[in-house]
């Protein structure tokens, strides 16, 4: 069944292509929240179940210039964002009342150094970097997915994986040895 | 081209040490199906408690139990209930009780289902609000016929607890909390169980 013609079915109430629609497309919908979510599964689910929640609302407004995972994905990265914005309120509203010395949640201690940096220098890259290199180079999505999905032209794409690879090689400075070679 | 390489590393390492665990894709389509259910049977403001068909269940429970008490000798709620012999027919609630526990697990399951997200976004009184309603309705029940069913005695039984919990929250909350509401939840499947009791009364009500 071609991508219109199931939208059309479950347009018209049809459960089964309801569920066809998101068996095609949640894998790719959680890896993406999964990414966005700093790697935290409980909320990669509940964005995941909120963007499927959203898209079955609103698939009606649906323009099929572009295709239907490039309209998922935006909606992802929108719900993502808005969801991580309203946790790290609260995760720093929760570090202050508990004094924790540490600014960045997202560290743990027991995690050896490359990996803890790293999870720590894109956890503090600005958000419209991290997303941009999230969806491209962990994720493989191409430059005219990324401007589809997050509505911005192909080279502002380009300039802000850019910016954002330059902040994370300021920040790994001193494990460049691990890749240069 | 240096910089793709780097990017292409650095993207390679963060897969390689954060993989992406395998997709809950059951459990989201529970919730999305759930959520969806919730939205659709609302009238119209996000979050609000649905008082009129709340009304209309609690109608129901005082009539359901006006007719029991008529049909016979009043049934003792059965949380020491003895088991049942295996050759025996389970004990299951008459007709009108178990169309409203029903609609009653319906609703719950929604709830269940939208309180991890729903208190993280702040809407800690909306939740409440909404918890406190079906916890007046989880007492009638318990109060009702419909606490005779073997099944779903236990679970009402299980939700009156969690339930209440979530009806105690506060806005100024500490995220903590929340997550001991939702611990409880987990280490007593209790969504789960609302679930498969919800679709078990559904399916039956159809078959009626």
């Amino acid at each position: 069944m071609t991508e219109s013609q199931l939208i059309e079915r479950v347009l018209m109430g049809d459960p089964v292509a309801e569920r066809e629609l998101y068996d095609r497309h949640v894998d790719r919908v959680y890896r993406l929240a999964y990414r966005l979510a700093d790697g935290d599964a409980d909320l990669a689910r509940d964005f995941t179940q909120d963007v499927f929640v959203r898209a079955f609302d609103r698939l009606s407004d649906f323009r099929r210039e572009a295709q239907l995972s490039t309209w998922l994905h935006s909606i992802t990265v929108s719900v993502a964002l808005n969801g991580m914005r309203k946790v790290r309120r609260w995760r720093s509203r929760e570090t202050e009342l508990n004094d924790v010395t540490s600014r960045h949640a997202a560290v743990k201690p027991d995690e050896p150094g490359l990996r803890s940096r790293l999870r720590a220098a894109v956890g503090k890259l600005p958000e419209k970097y991290r997303s941009v290199f999230v969806m491209y180079d962990v994720e493989g999505y191409t430059h005219e997915e990324i401007g589809a999905a997050l509505g911005m032209p192909i080279g502002t794409s380009k300039a802000r994986l850019s910016r954002a690879r330059a902040k994370l090689r300021a920040e790994l400075a001193e494990y460049a040895g691990e890749w240069a070679s | 081209m240096m910089d793709e390489r780097f990017g292409s590393h650095i993207g390679g390492m963060v897969r390689e040490h954060n993989p992406v665990p395998e997709t809950p894709v059951e459990e989201i389509w529970g919730g999305v199906m759930a959520a969806r259910r919730y939205r659709s049977s609302r009238p119209a403001v996000a979050w609000r408690p649905r008082l009129v068909p709340a009304l209309a269940m609690a109608a129901t429970l005082v009539i359901g139990i006006a007719i029991g008490r008529t049909r016979g000798p009043a049934v003792k709620p059965i949380a020491v209930a003895p088991p049942v012999a295996a050759n025996e027919p389970a004990v299951e609630a008459p007709p009108e009780f178990r169309m409203a526990a029903a609609d009653y697990l319906a609703r719950t399951e929604a709830l269940l289902a939208a309180f991890p997200s729903g208190a993280r976004e702040g809407r800690t009184p909306e939740v409440a609000a909404w918890a406190k309603q079906l916890l007046l309705d989880t007492r009638l029940l318990l109060d009702s016929p419909a606490a005779t069913d073997e099944q779903l005695a236990p679970l009402l039984s299980d939700l009156e607890l969690v339930l209440a919990q979530i009806a105690a929250l506060r806005p100024q909350d500490q995220p903590a909390e929340i997550e001991l509401i939702k611990d409880g939840i987990a280490q007593n499947r209790v969504l789960a169980r609302v679930r498969l009791a919800a679709g078990a009364a559904a399916g039956a009500n159809g078959d009626d």
